[in-house]
Parts: C-alpha cells; sequence; structure tokens
C-alpha cells in the first residue's frame, strides 16, 4: 500500500517536473519519460504484436500493464502512428505477426501523386480505427491518463508515401514533386491534427511530430524541404506545447529546430553527443533523452544504465528544461531491472538545487 | 565541343548532380566514339568525387542518393556499348537485400551507389527479403559476396536466420557475408556469423575492395 502511494505520488510530481523543464524551468528533480511503443509493449505483456493491433483490449491491457511496472509513467495510447497517417493517403499496410507493420509507397511513378488527397480524417482507413481505440481507453481509464497528441511529421510521411530513396532523390532531382507530395502530407498532419484536439477537449494541450529523416538533408535542403512544412503544422496549433521527435542524425541542422517554433526536442539521435546538444540548443528547446536504447539500455547492465544516467542528468540537467529518456523509442526486450534503474536514477541524481 | 571538353563536362555535371546534362553527355560522347569503359570510368570517378564530398559534410543524404540514380540511368545509356566487355570486366557480383520484415531502402541503396563504384556487379533483391530469397538468388547468381542491411532492431535478426539459410544450403563458404544498418554492431555481426560489418557505406566499400584485391 504504501509503495502503491509512493508511486502515485512520484509519477504526479514527475507529470508536474516535466511541465516545467518543457518551459525551460528548472525543477526540484529532473524528470523521467518513457519512450514505449508496441515493439516493446507488446512483447513485455507476452502478446504478439498482430494480436496487439487486432484488439484495442489487447493494446489496452498491454500498456497498462507496462503502466503498472513502470510507477504509472506511461499513459495509455492509440498505438497506430505511422499506420494511420500513411494509410489515410492509400499506403498499402502489410501486418506481420511479431514484427512492426509494413508500409508500402502510393506514389510509385511521378503521375501518382494526383492520387493523394487530403483524407477525411475521421472516417479514413486506421484514423478511424485509432480514434475508436482512444474512445475505448477513454472510457477505460479516463481521459486524463490516455494521450492522442503525438503523430507521424509532414517529411517522415512524404518519405512513406513515396519511398525513402525516392523521395530524397525526388529532392535533388524533382523537386516540384517533392513540394507537392510535402504540401499534401502536410496539410494531412494538419487535419489529423485538428481531429484529434476536437475530440480530446480541453486536455489537448501538445502537439506532437515524428520525423526521422529530415536531419539527413544537411542545413540547405532542410531549410527547403523540412523547415515550412513542420513549422506550418506547429502555427497552426499556437496554444500548445510543441513536440519534435527525430531520431536520424540532426547535428548538421540542430540550430534550426527552434526556428520551427520546437518548444520540446524529444528522445533524439542516440549517438549525439549529449552535451554539444545542450550547448547549442539547450537554451531555446527542452532536451528529452537520450541514453542509448541499444548500447546502454538493451545491452547494458543495470550498474551501466546508472552510470550513463548519471553522467548524462549531469550534463544536461543543471540548468533545467531536461528531462531523461532515452534516444529513440525502448526497443524490445530491454530487461524491466533496466527500465527501473533508469527511473529511480533521478531521484538518486538528479535533485536540482531551485 | 573536343572529347576533352565532354569529358570534362561528363565529370562536372555529374559532381554538380545535373541528370540532364549528364545523359546528355553519355550520349554525345558515344556518338562521338569515345569508349564506353573510357565513359564509365569518368562516372566512377565523379561519384568518388561525390563519396569524398559526403565524407566532408558538404554533401548529404539527398546528393547521395540522387547521384545513385542518375549513375543507374547513365549506365543504362552505355550498357548496349559495353555489353561485349561486361562479362571480362565484372569479375565480382554481389547481391544484396533489406532483410524480411524491413522496408527501409536508404541505407541499402547508399551501399549499392558507393560500391558500384568499384565495377562490381550488384544485384539488388529489394526490400523485406525472405531468407529463402536470398539463398536462391545466391544458387542462381553465385556472387562472391552477400550484403544485408535492417535499420530496426525487431528485424536485425532475420541477417541471422539468412546465414543460417546459407549453411543448410551448403552455400554459406562460397560467399563473404556483410551486414549493416544502424542497430547491427561489429559484435553482432560476428555473434551471427558475417565475415564483416560495414559501419556505413564507405566503411563497406573499403571491406569489399580489400576482398576483391585478396
Amino acid at each position: 500500500m504504501a509503495t502503491k502511494m509512493l508511486s502515485k505520488s512520484f509519477r504526479e510530481l514527475n507529470a508536474e517536473r516535466i511541465a516545467q523543464a518543457e518551459k525551460l524551468k528548472k525543477p526540484d528533480c529532473v524528470p523521467v519519460s518513457l519512450s514505449l511503443h508496441h515493439p516493446f509493449l507488446a512483447s513485455f505483456a507476452g502478446v504478439k504484436i498482430i494480436e496487439y493491433f487486432n484488439d484495442p483490449r489487447v493494446m489496452a491491457e498491454a500498456q497498462l500493464r507496462a503502466r503498472r511496472a513502470f510507477f504509472g509513467l506511461k499513459n495509455l495510447y492509440p498505438d497506430y502512428v505511422i499506420v494511420a497517417e500513411a494509410s489515410a493517403l492509400g499506403c498499402k499496410i502489410k501486418w506481420q505477426e511479431d514484427d512492426s507493420p509494413l508500409v508500402f509507397p502510393v506514389v510509385e511513378e511521378p503521375e501518382d501523386v494526383h492520387k493523394l488527397e487530403v483524407p477525411d480524417c475521421y472516417h479514413s482507413a486506421y484514423m478511424a480505427v485509432s480514434i475508436a481505440a482512444y474512445r475505448y481507453m477513454e472510457a477505460l481509464v479516463g481521459g486524463e491518463n490516455v494521450d492522442f497528441w503525438y503523430c507521424l511529421g509532414p517529411f517522415d510521411l512524404a518519405c512513406l508515401v513515396r519511398g525513402q530513396s525516392r523521395f530524397f532523390a525526388d529532392i535533388k532531382l524533382r523537386p516540384e514533386l517533392a513540394h507537392e507530395i510535402l504540401k499534401i502530407t502536410t496539410r494531412t498532419i494538419i487535419e489529423w491534427t485538428k481531429v484529434r484536439e476536437e475530440i480530446v477537449g480541453e486536455r489537448f494541450e501538445r502537439v506532437g511530430l515524428g520525423d526521422d529523416f529530415p536531419g539527413y538533408l544537411g542545413p540547405k535542403l532542410f531549410k527547403e524541404f523540412a523547415l515550412p512544412y513542420i513549422k506550418r503544422v506547429f502555427e497552426a496549433f499556437p496554444n500548445r506545447i510543441h513536440y519534435w521527435h527525430s531520431d536520424g542524425d540532426t547535428t548538421s541542422v540542430l540550430e534550426l529546430i527552434p526556428e520551427m517554433h520546437v518548444e520540446v526536442f524529444n528522445n533524439f539521435y542516440p549517438d549525439a553527443d549529449i552535451s554539444e546538444f545542450k550547448r547549442r540548443i539547450g537554451n531555446r528547446v527542452c532536451l528529452i533523452g537520450n541514453i542509448h536504447p541499444l548500447k546502454v539500455m538493451l545491452r547494458g547492465t543495470p550498474e551501466q544504465v546508472e552510470k550513463e544516467c548519471k553522467r548524462q542528468i549531469e550534463i544536461a540537467a543543471i540548468d533545467g528544461g531536461y528531462v531523461l529518456s532515452t534516444g529513440g523509442e525502448m526497443p524490445r526486450g530491454v530487461p524491466e531491472e533496466n527500465i527501473l534503474t533508469m527511473i529511480r536514477s533521478v531521484e538518486k541524481y538528479g535533485r536540482l538545487e531551485v | 565541343m573536343t572529347e576533352k571538353d565532354i569529358e570534362k563536362e561528363l565529370f562536372e555535371s555529374f559532381i554538380e548532380l545535373s541528370e540532364e546534362r549528364v545523359l546528355k553527355c553519355c550520349k554525345e560522347a558515344l556518338e562521338k566514339g569515345i569508349d564506353a569503359e573510357r565513359i564509365l570510368n569518368i562516372l566512377t570517378r565523379a561519384l568518388e568525387e561525390i563519396g569524398r564530398r559526403y565524407e566532408r559534410g558538404e554533401y548529404f543524404l539527398a546528393e547521395l542518393i540522387a547521384s545513385g540514380e542518375i549513375m543507374k540511368k547513365a549506365t543504362e545509356i552505355l550498357r548496349p556499348s559495353l555489353a561485349k566487355e561486361i562479362s571480362s570486366m565484372k569479375k565480382v557480383r554481389m547481391v544484396i537485400g533489406t532483410v524480411e520484415g524491413d522496408i527501409h531502402d536508404i541505407g541499402k541503396n547508399l551501399v549499392i551507389t558507393i560500391v558500384s563504384s568499384l565495377g562490381i556487379d550488384i544485384i539488388d533483391l529489394g526490400v523485406d527479403v525472405p531468407a529463402e530469397k536470398f539463398v536462391e538468388a545466391v544458387d542462381k547468381f553465385k556472387p562472391k559476396i552477400v550484403g544485408m542491411s535492417a535499420l530496426l532492431t525487431t528485424t536485425m535478426n532475420q541477417m541471422k536466420n539468412v546465414i543460417e539459410a546459407l549453411k543448410k544450403a551448403g552455400l554459406r563458404d562460397k560467399v563473404k557475408v556483410i551486414v549493416g544498418g544502424r542497430p547491427v554492431t561489429e559484435e553482432f555481426a560476428k555473434e551471427i556469423g558475417a565475415d564483416a560489418y560495414g559501419e556505413d557505406a564507405f566503411a563497406a566499400r573499403k571491406i569489399i575492395s580489400e576482398w576483391m584485391a585478396a
């Protein structure tokens, strides 16, 4: 009972500390955030990925299991990101027994761009499934315990509808086509976010986008093909907290990230030098990260996890605006003890003088 | 334009990634009677320079991928003239693919672009390639090298399945296996019985060129 009370208290305190860190403030203790998605969650619950996706009850139960194991830190959420946005634009989805679903491009030839249409998000493929899952979860645990604010970003959605290599080639060889695709993906993401905002209502505080690939463009092309589109989405939701996730290498474009109205940069490039990221943008953007998910969380011992958490807290947390988490999502098979060690490390090493 | 002018224009237009100029130049060069192999060598040198610019941080991913597409189209123009020389020129063959359950193609395509500058014959099996397809391709094309790519932690284990399938088919000893992709490490490559790990496309090129020289 005492542990339960302590857990609840820690969860609430942690949420308050995250809210402070998002505003670049310095909370009394470093908060921690868990990036848990279907590869980890299904496996942790002992179900196959296909079972997890096929039944919202299984998805919710799997997420509840992780929530219970990790001090209530993880809210439930409709885990159809990528599939929802891509299917709405006509991409074919191939479900796999126990792996992530595969998404196949719809714009095989440049002229196929005319197939793309901004969807009716309420009724479109897996967007509709996501909405149904949200409503189920809301009824199950209450809306305050369900997140529905994160989706794919316009650049990565363009990569999916065109195919990654083809889209990168388009940017150099067929720039008009690349812009045409990006305009449609941007409008799609704005519409999808408006729908989720309507459904969630007043509790819709954040807008989160995930774009893993644009950092590889380098600054010049990033300014033309990523920045304006991502910025347009955030500008459409001026009163929300803007999260941007990119676990690709963004080292060459770091200073451009705040220009997109990003307020929180979460779970970024796992091989990033945290001190460099903190020095270059840490006074303008809250950083959530960035323990290596493979080298440390999956393959490391609890002692190695603790050592790395301590090191990163010492570098990144000193002035506030920092939340301890992983660089990218938690991979399947990470030992429970490693995650608990990461959570405990904030109390142990993250007490800050306010 | 003189032959020398055409060669200069070919080299420069490729480095500037001007697809139209490169393809036009290839046609003009053939019309002028410039040897197809010589044209291919110029393109290869330009591709190497593009690779160096990438390593120096002057070019990024879009430039590299675009150069691969231009090279492919240029080779198609040269192919009829090269046909006779191909059997003697391309002694080493490589089969490459992104493993089953994974459709990320950027890493694989970069390796194809960069390694093709070695003059190697590359058979691209595409993405989401099951182990049996790798085995079939090794049996059919008799490559010296098999390359596998994966971006996901969930799919990298498929690489082991491919190596096991090659062993089962009695083909493992006939090929060198190189693996790569973001979650893949040197240790993982050793653990699954691969011959090498390519940290990136340039590392893969270096390893393969050493194998070719051996």
